[in-house]
């Protein structure tokens, strides 16, 4: 007996996926991406709580002294639409549910701690390689700039030698 | 839904949108190779040579590069009446209203490495050279400065100021012959009040 | 044409509407690709699932591809797409750094979103610890700052720096892609022996596999050099119209126009914005010559109620610009003759002429009153609506185009 799949074929995910991201190139000019939003979420967030502490650090600073309000960004307002359309796609699909994935030899509490420092780790990466899996590799990949190969190439590169180690989490 | 349905469907769905896609691409392709005929060179990479000084020599170069041995070729854009009548050492004639003449394919397809068009003015021998690479030549260059600058200054006179001319030199201080005189105080306020009203609309969502 | 928002065909305004439903529309497909799943993600390294691999290849061919035929075809103009610059050495340390965060967290930013929005919990997990890394990342950051900087290469392109076409890249990528799914999909079957290739099967792969490839083959022809719009006019058209010289404007007609704002010309000046905003001739926008094929001035060279006139110090850039502008279809396209220089000679040395005859003598009478006009300066010469078009124009054009960043 054929297991059923619940999700789309890859091949037809991926062009069309290529459509959506040609189609943001072809409307503003630029790739997808996801990580400079939460970046923006983060400013935002900072120069609520803490206003004094984001004028004195410089790296905040340039981010909110333009006249704009941080999440008045492309990238914030696309990530948003990502989230609606995720939950839209769950919906249709019969997939919302909450729930914990993880490999069969964890435990649920094991699997967040590991998902917060894995995303500890994004979200320094991706600041410090100027965009995530999606702004700089695939978007970079899409435009044919030489950051978006070496970053796919960091990315994955890594992933599978680390891999091993860490292979309890997953199988 | 039954799987096997939901897998057919699949497999129609991708192949649709593939089709669609390079379809509308090969007629996008085809309709342009008809449209336009062939350039050797696209504009881009021309506009990049012909805004850089690759595809230009000076008069002082091109003394270098008659002193020098190398292998060059003369080449005089303007028309035969001209030609006959004053020439540099050793050019050979090529009207730019005959350019791709038969009678001219020796010079065209000559050896020499660097051919240096030149013109009554440096508009005419870049208006050759332009002709040329578009065509797919790619020997020929274009002097800066023209004819009589370069025979004057080069093959007569030898007046070494001269060797750097070329027709885009700034031959006045354009500043102090147009002054910009009170009355045009006005108007740059109003400028100012213009770039607002522009900007306006741009901070909506 | 496009990119639509930065040429401005579609305004400002709407780049964050975009935005938004770009973005569902990037959710949905990735939630109904299994995205949304960690397990389905962590499976690229560990054999059991490709799927990652398969969408993230597909996507980025399918739009490289079709980035590269629309350039061909003259509907985009890359050079106002954001291409990510390089900075070599905080992309690898990125890359590695995000390569491990992948295998711990099983989520990359976008698909984290996704899993979120369909109720994961450790999804919420992984963006809290994103919204971490990123504090740790701004405090952290003088010490990140060298790094940061550092080996900067500018938004280079793949295919230069390997030295190849992007044509014979984006082939090379796409046959590299097929085989990769080819051996992807064995390993799969090896090591996952109860569910393999769960989500691709059912359907024959012969077809999409030899277009895919049929398409790889026609881009290696296809240069990246933008080849101009659907207008580019044709070789032997180009070389009449260059060969005709009725491209040349007088400096009286274009004097004329300064001080009565009459005749209906567009000045433009195509020597470097130094020069431009060293002098210019009132009312003038800047077009330096190298930029005449970007989109960015599609409009004002495209404009037919009024001659464009273009004018350097000479006459060779302004004609070096018109030639440009020729073969790329505009069709009201002008040269100042003898540019800025021929401009003064007329004005300064304006030789009283030696005859009766009317024509001679009222040209003589003109020059010598504009000159004396540009002279003391006390003339209206610049109206208002002349005086703003260098202003508004180019600086907001601009503005839009540096956009992007992530």
């Amino acid at each position: 007996m054929e297991t059923k799949s619940k999700y789309l074929n890859p091949y037809i995910a991926g062009v069309l996926l290529g459509l959506v991201l040609l189609g943001a190139i072809y409307i503003s000019g630029r790739g997808l991406g996801a990580s400079g939003a939460f970046k923006d979420v983060v400013t935002a967030t900072l120069s609520k709580v803490a206003p004094d502490h984001v004028a004195e650090t410089p790296y905040w600073a340039s981010r909110v002294s333009q006249s704009e309000h941080p999440l008045k960004s492309w990238l914030a307002l696309e990530v948003l639409g990502v989230l609606i359309g995720g939950f839209i796609s769950g919906a249709i699909s019969g997939r919302l549910k909450i729930t914990v994935d993880k490999g069969p030899r964890i435990t649920s509490a094991t699997r967040i701690v590991f998902a917060i420092l894995g995303g500890i780790l994004f979200g320094l990466g991706a600041q410090l390689g100027r965009g995530c899996t999606s702004g700089a590799a695939l978007s970079g990949m899409a435009v044919l700039s030489s950051a978006g190969f070496i970053t796919m190439m960091a990315i994955f590169g890594t992933g599978y030698l680390v891999a091993y180690f860490f292979r309890k989490l997953w199988i | 839904m039954n799987l096997n349905t939901f897998k057919m469907k699949s497999s129609k769905t991708l192949t649709i949108i593939v089709l669609v896609f390079v379809g509308f691409f090969t007629i996008g392709i085809i309709g342009k190779s008809m449209l336009t005929s062939g350039y050797k060179q696209s504009v881009v990479s021309m506009t990049k040579e012909l805004t850089s000084e690759q595809r230009f020599i000076n008069i002082a170069d091109l003394q270098t590069l008659i002193t020098s041995g190398n292998q060059y070729l003369l080449v005089d854009v303007r028309d035969t009446v001209a030609y006959k009548s004053g020439r540099l050492p050793n050019a050979v004639n090529m009207p730019i209203s005959e350019l791709f003449s038969d009678d001219y394919a020796d010079i065209r397809e000559a050896d020499a490495a660097v051919k240096v068009l030149y013109a009554d003015t440096e508009a005419e021998a870049v208006k050759a050279l332009v002709m040329l690479m578009h065509e797919g030549y790619t020997s020929f260059i274009a002097l800066t400065g023209n004819y009589s600058i370069a025979k004057g200054s080069l093959f007569d006179a030898q007046n070494p100021a001269e060797w750097y001319s070329n027709d885009e030199k700034m031959r006045y201080n354009y500043k102090s012959l147009f002054k910009v005189g009170p009355s045009t105080e006005a108007p740059h306020v109003a400028a100012d009040k213009v770039v607002d009203i522009s900007n306006k609309p741009r901070g909506g969502c | 044409m496009g990119p639509l928002i930065p040429t401005g065909i579609v305004g400002m305004e709407w780049d964050l509407f975009f935005a938004f439903f770009i973005g569902i529309a990037f959710g949905y497909v990735l939630e109904q690709a299994g995205f949304s799943s960690s397990r389905k993600l962590a499976g690229v390294f560990y054999g059991y699932d490709f799927v990652v691999l398969r969408v993230f290849f597909t996507a980025a061919i399918t739009a490289m591809t079709g980035l590269l035929l629309m350039n061909h075809l003259g509907m985009i103009d890359i050079s106002l797409v954001y291409i990510n610059p390089t900075f070599l050495w905080s992309a690898i340390v990125g890359g590695a750094i995000m390569g491990v965060g992948f295998i711990l967290g099983g989520f990359c930013p976008g698909t984290s979103v996704t899993a979120a929005a369909i109720g994961k919990i450790d999804a919420w997990a992984f963006l809290l610890g994103i919204a971490i890394g990123i504090l740790i990342f701004g405090e952290a950051y003088p010490m990140f700052e060298a790094l940061y900087y550092g080996s900067s290469l500018g938004p280079i392109l793949v295919f230069e720096s390997l030295g190849i076409s992007a044509g014979w890249f984006a082939f090379i990528l796409i046959a590299v892609a097929l085989a990769a799914f080819g051996i992807t999909a064995a390993i799969e079957q090896k090591v996952n022996k109860e569910n393999a290739l769960e989500d691709t099967k059912g359907m024959s792969y012969t077809l999409p596999v030899s277009v895919a490839l049929l398409v790889g083959v026609m881009l290696i022809f296809i240069p990246y050099d933008r080849l101009t719009s659907i207008n580019e006019l044709p070789k032997s058209t180009f070389n009449e119209v260059v060969a005709s010289n009725k491209h040349y404007i007088t400096p009286d007609e274009v004097a004329y126009k300064l001080i009565y704002d009459y005749h209906p010309i567009v000045l433009v000046d195509v020597r470097s914005t130094a020069d431009f905003n060293d002098f210019t001739l009132p009312g003038s926008i800047n077009i330096p010559a190298e930029q005449i094929a970007s989109r960015v001035w599609e409009k004002q060279l495209s404009n037919k109620e009024q001659k464009v006139v273009l004018y350097s110090n000479g006459t060779v850039l302004a004609e070096k610009a018109w030639m440009m502008a020729v073969r790329l279809g505009y069709e009201n396209v002008y040269v100042l003759k003898g540019g800025l220089n021929g401009f003064f000679d007329n004005l300064v040395n304006n030789p009283k002429p030696n005859t009766y005859k009317m024509e001679a003598n009222s040209a003589y009478a003109f020059r010598e009153r504009v000159r004396k006009i540009f002279k003391e300066g006390k003339a209206d010469l610049v109206t208002k609506k002349q005086s703003t078009a260098p202003t508004v124009s180019p600086k907001s054009e601009v503005k839009v185009a540096s956009r992007g960043g992530c």
